[in-house]
């Protein structure tokens, strides 16, 4: 267990303040590697404004938000505790929110819900409404060990005798629950990342981990408006404890429910129990080989850049949507190296870019095919060069990017499409729709559409623009842009369009996890025995227009080795995985209205 | 009872909403929490410290370039293995071995050039070139901080000592700072962290005065310790171990602990607290972010006028990013805190400094001179007084 890189390294003997902080900066720390972050479906991190020590974050299983807010922090010279609530507060569209309580449901429905959540901590109604559970982090100095443990019930659950009536009929009937909160499931997930954080920072998985269980609590709201608790076998008070450390029996009693009579332990040299095996805790030290749940395209040894495609027309702000992304990912210590299409003419600003270093001129003019040639060539030089990790190719004006992604095999080798971006200037959008096949092409291939320049066109003019889009390319969320500034954020975030729910599907491949958005569903299908390349081809095309994306790890019959596939749209690329894959071959499928039998393999 | 036709909750809610009032909720008796409802939430408070104040802060910008080119830069980090990798081994000078990428020590690294430290830093960075990746990227970041007190004394500082030997005794000697070293004119150097652009470059400093105390933190790995006493080091040596430390009356010492890219722990910055005016924070990256920073000095601090005055380095808004793009823009933080005099530089980045300047922030423009590439930016050589 190495702390060096999570406890300041000139302290002997850590502080219960280090302690305290140990969860955020562990999964700083971790999240500097970026398959933490894709192991886990991290989607980001705000600190609570103020003295509070809490933040909130984003994982890509669910659809809100969770938070974390320390409550208490002391120690003495045996050992160091902080403990820490858990909160999730649900997006206002996701169906999980009627098993909230009213209360919690007319908050989330309010304006403001979206603020209020980044300032959680500020308020104790916000935290009264939203707790799932506790975190208790304690570290034993001799021997050196850190305990985590995450106590929450299984379920919340508040029962209303009287029911709750409306003029117009029962809002809750009698004897119904009015809250019934899977509140284990959920407290788990977070608790699930923070484990994994400390497994990355200690560089080692926990030496035990414990399960223990109390009755739990059911709770009814009596007719005269008062709440009894009781003491009920059902639902349970769950506890879960893992430790990190040197002299680690398991029989801690920091690891489990004081007076718990069941204790399950599983020691370092045991068979984890299934449910667990892939929690990132296990996973987060050899992210190497860990499991990534949701890209299965982008596995642990993928090692080709991500491309990122940038078309649009001329004059439509390609360029300062260019500038924004580089800026964005430098200020996050990332990096990004760009090709561009155009010699010159988008005034590229050499301090940003780095005075043409990063940036190569193609200078093919527009004629797609020889572009794609040196578009290879191009790809190659940037990655011997710079092994950037991400490529943006901001194409010219008038380049068809049809044509480009046809001519995928020549580069496919070098580089991932991530996505195609497709800005469109929205004072001569409608007139560029009607008259030209390159401008509708750039729409229809795209997989996000940003409208730049709204500020200056009337709304209604937006919103047939819009239509017209939504024609052409029924699948990409749109964002508008105001002067010309967009966030690039929101392109690798881009359901935060108002057209589309706001989940970000999950191909649920290891995670066992209730997907509870309607709209959006993944479908997992087997792939079938001696499938070839024809034949998925021919399936791929006859797919319907609402699946949105394919992944999958197959193997073929006239193909070597197991093939990784990829697709976005219309678009799809295979690829070798490159490594010995044991499981059964498979395909996920991502969109909406999505019904298996549609799907299947007819022949 | 007719449980046929249920009231959907949404639409209950949205009639409860369009009710009479906000309490009507509480009023019908429908609150409930959940059980797992804490009752002890801690009560936050600020604190107030009193650290005194000065007259007036300035800062005169020595080198704000870190380095040339990002992308030769960032390159290298990503062949050496990503932002995880530790620094001493990616090769660069003043480190290198001539094994190239990722091959590097620090142990192997000083062995070249040990012996030349401090007093033949020429010979000593001629070698490392050859040795060393990409000679000609490294910059540095460095500065002078001037500290008037309210007595009318001048104290004089510096903040970090920059990387390259070459590039920082030449902005040394443009800014005196050689001449104010070797008349022991500078009270200290605060090195902010142990990053290669802010502190390889220490043997610099030394050349010219080599008994400055020098306050550096308890992030600090071995490698940097031993680097402070192969550079020829012989003062005192303050390693802070508890968040603020006072130094003269109006300025303090914050520190972070904060994990920090390419196995680097923990950033200090300087707080000033200028009479009349309010609280000055320096920075040399604020590698926290400014949300963090600025949060901390207001809980902590009692400064003037209970006003954020002004705020100079390189910003950036935090390490992580945030789950709201919308938010994750430092261009609206800033504003927010209505600082009234800002030089930004170094990581800040030329686009978001542009943004500050057209958002109409009362940003200090410099002069883009002697390789600062933006008049946004307090380049190069540029002062800034608070």
């Amino acid at each position: 267990m190495d702390t060096s890189r999570i406890l300041p390294p000139g302290r002997e003997v850590p502080t219960p303040e280090d302690i305290a902080r140990l969860p955020v900066t562990a999964l700083l720390l971790a999240c500097l590697d970026p398959r933490f972050k894709r192991c886990t479906g991290w989607q980001g991190f705000a600190r609570c404004p103020g003295n509070a020590e809490a933040f909130t974050c984003r994982l890509q299983t669910r659809p809100g938000v969770f938070g974390c807010l320390r409550e208490d922090c002391h120690g003495d010279d045996a050992q160091s505790i902080a403990a820490f609530g858990l909160y999730y507060f649900p997006h206002p569209d996701e169906p999980l929110l009627d098993s909230f309580s009213l209360a919690a449901e007319w908050k989330v429905l309010a304006d403001d819900f979206r603020l209020d959540v980044r300032n959680f901590a500020a308020s104790p109604e916000m935290c009264a409404l939203f707790r799932l559970g506790g975190v208790t982090l304690v570290h034993r100095r001799r021997p050196n060990a850190f305990f985590f443990r995450l106590d929450a019930p299984e379920r919340d659950v508040l029962i209303l005798e009287a029911g709750l009536h409306a003029d117009e009929g029962w809002v809750i009937p009698p004897g119904q629950a009015e809250q019934d909160l899977p509140t284990w499931t959920l407290a788990r997930e977070l608790a699930a990342v923070i484990a994994g954080a400390l497994t990355f920072g200690f560089a080692c998985p926990p030496a035990a981990l414990v399960r223990t269980s109390l009755p739990g609590q059911r709770r009814l709201r009596l007719a005269d408006g008062s709440i009894r608790r009781e003491t009920a076998d059902a639902p349970r008070l769950r506890s879960e404890g893992l430790a990190w450390g040197e002299g680690v029996t398991g029989r801690e009693p920091a690891l489990g429910l004081p007076g718990a009579e069941d204790r399950h332990s599983w020691m370092a040299a045991d068979d984890l129990p299934l449910d667990a095996v892939s929690d990132p805790c296990w996973q987060a030290h050899r992210l190497d080989r860990a499991a990534m749940p949701d890209a299965p395209a982008a596995m642990p040894g993928e090692k080709r850049p991500e491309l990122i495609v940038l078309t649009g027309f001329l004059g439509s702000g390609k360029t300062s949507l260019l500038l924004e992304i580089v800026e964005h990912l430098r200020a996050h210590d990332q990096f990004v190296a760009i090709i561009q299409n155009e010699l010159g003419a988008t005034g590229v600003d050499e301090y940003v870019i780095d005075g043409g270093d990063t940036v190569l001129s193609l200078d093919e003019g527009c004629v797609c095919c020889s572009l794609a040639g040196s578009l290879a060539s191009g790809i190659k030089r940037l990655t011997e060069r710079f092994h950037p990790e991400r490529i943006i190719l901001e194409t010219s004006g008038l380049a068809n990017p049809v044509n480009l992604l046809a001519t995928q095999d020549t580069w496919a080798d070098l580089a991932r499409l991530e996505m195609v971006v497709t800005v469109i200037d929205a004072v001569h959008g409608l007139d560029m729709l009607a008259t030209s096949d390159i401008a509708r092409d750039q729409v229809r291939s795209g997989d996000v559409l940003v409208i730049n320049k709204c500020d200056l066109v009337d709304p209604l003019v937006l919103d047939t623009l819009r239509s017209r889009l939504r024609e052409r390319n029924p699948r990409a969320p749109m964002v508008t842009t105001d002067h010309g500034q967009l966030h690039p954020g929101l392109l690798f975030d881009a359901g935060t369009d108002d057209d589309l729910p706001p989940s970000r599907p999950a191909a649920p491949l290891l995670r066992r996890r209730n997907h509870e958005d309607e709209a959006f569903s993944a479908v997992r299908l087997a792939q079938p025995t001696d499938l070839t390349r024809e034949a998925l081809a021919r399936w791929l095309d006859a797919l319907p227009p609402d699946v949105f994306r394919v992944k999958g790890v197959l193997r073929l019959a006239d193909a070597d080795g197991p093939q990784v596939l990829q697709g976005v749209g219309q678009r799809w690329e295979l690829s070798p995985l490159g490594r010995p894959f044991a499981d059964e071959p498979f395909l996920v499928c991502i969109g909406r209205n999505l019904a298996e039998a549609q799907l299947s393999f007819g022949e | 009872m007719d449980t046929k036709n249920p009231v959907s909750r949404r639409n209950f809610l949205k009639g409860a909403a369009t009710g009479v009032c906000a309490g009507l909720f509480g009023a019908m008796g429908l609150y409930s929490y959940t059980s797992s409802a804490y009752n002890r939430l801690p009560k936050a408070q600020r604190k107030f410290e009193d650290f005194g104040a000065c007259r007036r802060v300035k800062v005169t910008n020595i080198s704000e370039t870190s380095w040339f080119s990002n992308a030769v830069l960032m390159g290298d980090i990503q062949a050496a293995g990503g932002l995880l990798v530790n620094q001493y081994t990616i090769g660069w000078p003043p480190f290198g071995n001539g094994k190239g990428i990722a091959k590097g020590s620090y142990d192997s690294g000083i062995a070249t050039i040990k012996k030349m430290l401090p007093g033949n830093l020429d010979e000593a960075w001629a070698l490392q070139s050859k040795l060393g990746l990409h000679p000609d990227n490294p910059g540095g970041f460095s500065a002078l901080i001037e500290v008037e007190g309210l007595d009318g004394t001048v104290h004089k500082y510096l903040l970090d000592s920059g990387w390259s030997y070459d590039w920082m005794d030449k902005a040394f000697k443009r800014e005196k700072i050689d001449q104010m070293l070797a008349a022991h004119e500078i009270e200290g150097l605060f090195l902010s962290h142990e990053h290669w652009d802010h502190f390889w470059g220490f043997p610099v400093t030394m050349k010219y005065d080599n008994r400055l105390p020098v306050y550096v933190h308890d992030g600090y790995y071995k490698e940097g310790l031993q680097y402070i006493k192969d550079s020829g080091f012989k003062g005192p040596l303050d390693i802070q171990r508890t968040p603020l430390k006072r130094i003269i009356p109006g300025m303090v010492v914050v520190k972070y602990d904060v994990p920090i890219i390419n196995r680097v722990f923990g950033e200090t910055s300087l707080a000033f607290n200028v009479k009349g005016k309010g609280l000055v924070l320096v920075s040399g990256c604020c590698h926290q972010g400014i949300l963090k920073c600025t949060d901390y000095v207001r809980t902590n601090l009692k400064y003037d006028n209970d006003k954020l005055h002004g705020i100079y380095g390189g910003l950036h808004i935090s390490p992580f990013e945030d789950w709201d793009p919308k938010y994750d823009d430092l261009v609206i933080a800033l504003g927010s805190y209505g600082f009234e005099r800002i030089g930004c530089n170094h990581c800040t980045g030329h686009l978001t400094a542009k943004k500050f300047v057209a958002a109409g922030y009362p940003v200090v423009r410099g002069t883009a001179r002697f390789r600062s590439s933006s008049p946004d930016y307090l380049g190069n050589g540029d002062t800034i007084e608070f």
